[in-house]
C-alpha cells in the first residue's frame, strides 16, 4: 500500500468480544479504517488469533487480550494490558454479550439471568467506565467513542425467547444515553448500535440449530443481517461522520 | 452513470450540504428550491464543479401538481432516481400555541407532512422493484422536536415531525421487500436560517448552552448521516429514525 492511498491512523480501539460474529467483522473492518485492535475474547483463543492476523495483514497492529467481561479484574488487567502494548486508547467498542438459552421467564435458571446480565450490563458499564477513564478531557485524555451494541430486542422485549436479553439491552440503552449526556462535555461520544438479527453463533446458541431461519421469516427486510453489516454501521459511529451523535442509539433491523 | 438523488429545499441549510456531500460522494444531484433561485443555482454550479451533474428545479412541495412536475423533470433531465432527501421544511412564526394562526399550523403540515408524503408517493413509484424500479433510499429529514415537543415555540411543528417518523416507520415498512429503504435523521439545533424565518435569528447560538455536546450542528454535521444512510454502507437500516441532536 503506498503511502498516499493510506488511511489515516485513527488510533487504538478495543473491541469486547472480538474473536466471532459482529465484534470479529468490527475488528477487521476497523482495520481497514486505520485502527490499531485490541481483539478481546474469553475463551476462542484460535479465533481470536485468525482476527489479529487479518488485522495485521491490513498492515495495523493487533492484540488478542482474554478477559471474561463479567468480572472486574479481568477488565482492569485488560485495560492495562492495552495500556501498556497498544498506546492510548480512542474507541471502545462494547459487543461481548449473550442471550442464555431461548425460553419463557417462568423456567429460567437465576444462574442464567444473572450471567446474562453480568456480562451485558455490568461488563460494559465497567468497560465504559475504565474506558472514560482514559478518554475524558477532564482527565488528560483526548476525547473518544464509546459504542454500545445493543439489539432491537430492548423495545421488542423478546417474549418466550429472552425477556432477560431484552431487559439487559434496554439497560444498555440507558447506559447510552445517561453516559453519553454525562461526558458530552468532555470529548466522549456514547453511541448504540442495535443490531438486528445477524448470522452468528449468538443464535442457536440460545435456540438450537433452524433458529436464524426461523427468525428471517419475520424481518421486514425479508433475510438475517450479515455481520460485515452490523461492522459498517459501528464503524460509522465511530468515525468523525458521526461527530453530532451521542447519546443516542442507531438501530440497523431491516425494519425489525 | 452515477446515482441520481433528489433533495427538496437543497439550495439552504441542511440540504444545500446534503446536495454538496452527495455529489462529493459521487452523486448527481436535482436541487428542489421553493423561491431562492440564486442560492439553488450556487450550489447547482459547485457540484457542477466536481464534475458531477445537476439540475435546479423550482417547486412548492406543499403542491401536488409542483411535486408532480419535480419528479416528471428529474426523470426527463437525470434518469432513474436512486435517492430522495425529504428535507423541504418550516417551522412557522415562533411562538405558543395560543398565538398561532390557522394558516401557520395548515402551512406547516402542508409542506413537512403532506408534501414529504407525496415526495415519498411519487419516489417509491419509481423507486419500487413492483413497479420495475431498481429500489433505492428515502431519508425524511426530521427533527428532535418530536421527543422534546418544543412547549412555547413550535409544537405544530414538533407534531409536524412526529408525523413524519410514523410515516417513515410505516412506508418503511411498506416497501421493505421492494428494494426499498426508508430511513430518518432526525436533526439537532442546526446553524441555518430556519430561525430567522421563524423570528429568532439567533435561536442558534442562544440555545447552543444547553446541548450536551456544547454547541450547535453545522449543516455537514447533519449532511454526513443523511449521506451515509443513503450509502449501501446502511443496507440493514430501515424504518427507522437516526438521532443526530448532538446528546439533545
Amino acid at each position: 500500500m503506498s503511502a498516499s492511498n493510506r488511511p489515516r491512523d485513527c488510533g487504538t480501539v478495543l473491541i469486547t468480544g472480538a474473536s466471532r460474529g459482529i465484534g470479529a467483522a468490527a475488528a477487521r473492518l476497523a482495520a481497514k479504517r486505520g485502527y490499531d485492535v485490541a481483539v478481546n475474547y474469553v475463551a476462542n483463543e484460535k479465533a481470536a488469533a485468525e482476527v489479529v492476523r487479518d488485522v495485521e495483514a491490513a498492515g495495523r497492529r493487533a492484540l488478542a487480550v482474554r478477559a471474561d467481561i463479567a468480572r472486574e479484574a479481568d477488565i482492569l488487567a485488560m485495560f492495562e494490558t492495552i495500556d501498556e502494548k497498544l498506546g492510548p486508547l480512542t474507541a471502545l467498542v462494547n459487543n461481548a454479550g449473550i442471550a442464555g438459552k431461548t425460553g419463557r421467564v417462568e423456567n429460567v435458571t437465576a444462574d442464567m439471568v444473572k450471567a446474562v446480565l453480568d456480562l451485558n450490563v455490568f461488563g460494559a458499564l465497567l468497560c465504559a467506565r475504565e474506558a472514560v477513564r482514559r478518554m475524558s478531557t477532564k482527565r488528560g485524555g483526548k476525547g473518544g467513542v464509546i459504542v454500545n451494541v445493543s439489539s432491537g430486542a430492548a423495545t421488542r422485549g423478546s417474549p418466550n425467547s429472552y425477556v432477560w436479553y431484552a431487559a439487559s439491552k434496554a439497560a444498555l440503552d440507558a447506559i447510552t444515553l445517561g453516559l453519553g449526556l454525562e461526558v458530552a462535555g468532555e470529548g466522549v461520544r456514547v453511541v448504540g448500535m442495535a443490531a438486528g438479527v445477524t448470522e452468528t453463533e449468538i443464535h442457536e446458541a440460545a435456540g438450537g440449530p433452524g433458529r436464524l431461519q426461523q427468525m428471517a421469516k419475520m424481518i421486514p427486510l425479508g433475510r438475517v443481517a450479515q455481520p460485515e453489516e452490523m461492522a459498517e454501521a459501528i464503524l460509522w459511529l465511530m468515525s468523525d461522520g458521526a461527530r453530532y451523535c451521542t447519546a443516542t442509539t442507531l438501530r440497523a433491523g431491516g425494519g425489525l | 452513470m452515477n446515482k441520481v438523488v433528489l433533495v427538496t429545499g437543497g439550495g439552504r441549510g441542511i440540504g444545500a450540504a446534503t446536495a454538496k456531500l452527495l455529489a462529493q460522494h459521487g452523486y448527481d444531484v436535482a436541487v428542489n428550491f421553493q423561491s431562492n433561485l440564486t442560492a439553488a443555482q450556487k450550489v447547482v454550479h459547485e457540484i457542477k464543479a466536481m464534475g458531477r451533474r445537476a439540475i435546479g428545479i423550482r417547486g412548492d412541495i406543499a403542491k401536488e401538481a409542483d411535486v408532480v412536475r419535480m419528479f416528471e423533470a428529474v426523470d426527463e433531465h437525470m434518469g432513474p432516481l436512486y435517492g430522495l432527501v425529504n428535507n423541504a421544511g418550516i417551522t412557522g412564526r415562533i411562538g405558543r400555541l395560543d398565538d398561532a394562526s390557522a394558516e401557520t399550523i395548515q402551512s406547516t403540515m402542508d409542506i413537512n407532512v403532506v408534501g414529504a408524503i407525496l415526495c415519498a408517493r411519487e419516489a417509491v413509484k419509481r423507486m419500487s422493484t413492483k413497479h420495475e424500479g431498481k429500489g433505492g433510499v428515502i431519508v425524511n429529514v426530521s427533527s428532535v422536536a418530536t421527543t422534546l415537543g418544543n412547549p412555547a415555540t413550535y409544537v405544530w411543528y414538533a407534531a409536524s415531525k412526529g408525523a413524519i417518523d410514523a410515516f417513515t416507520l410505516g412506508l418503511g415498512l411498506e416497501v421493505a421487500q421492494e428494494g426499498i429503504r426508508v430511513v430518518g435523521v432526525a436533526a439537532g439545533l442546526t446553524d441555518t436560517d430556519l430561525h430567522a424565518a421563524g423570528g429568532e435569528p439567533d435561536r442558534a447560538k442562544k440555545l447552543a448552552a444547553a446541548v450536551p455536546i456544547g454547541r450547535v450542528a453545522q449543516p455537514g454535521d447533519i449532511a454526513e448521516a443523511i449521506v451515509w444512510m443513503l450509502s449501501d454502507a446502511a443496507a440493514y437500516c430501515t424504518a427507522t429514525t437516526l438521532r443526530v441532536g448532538g446528546g439533545r
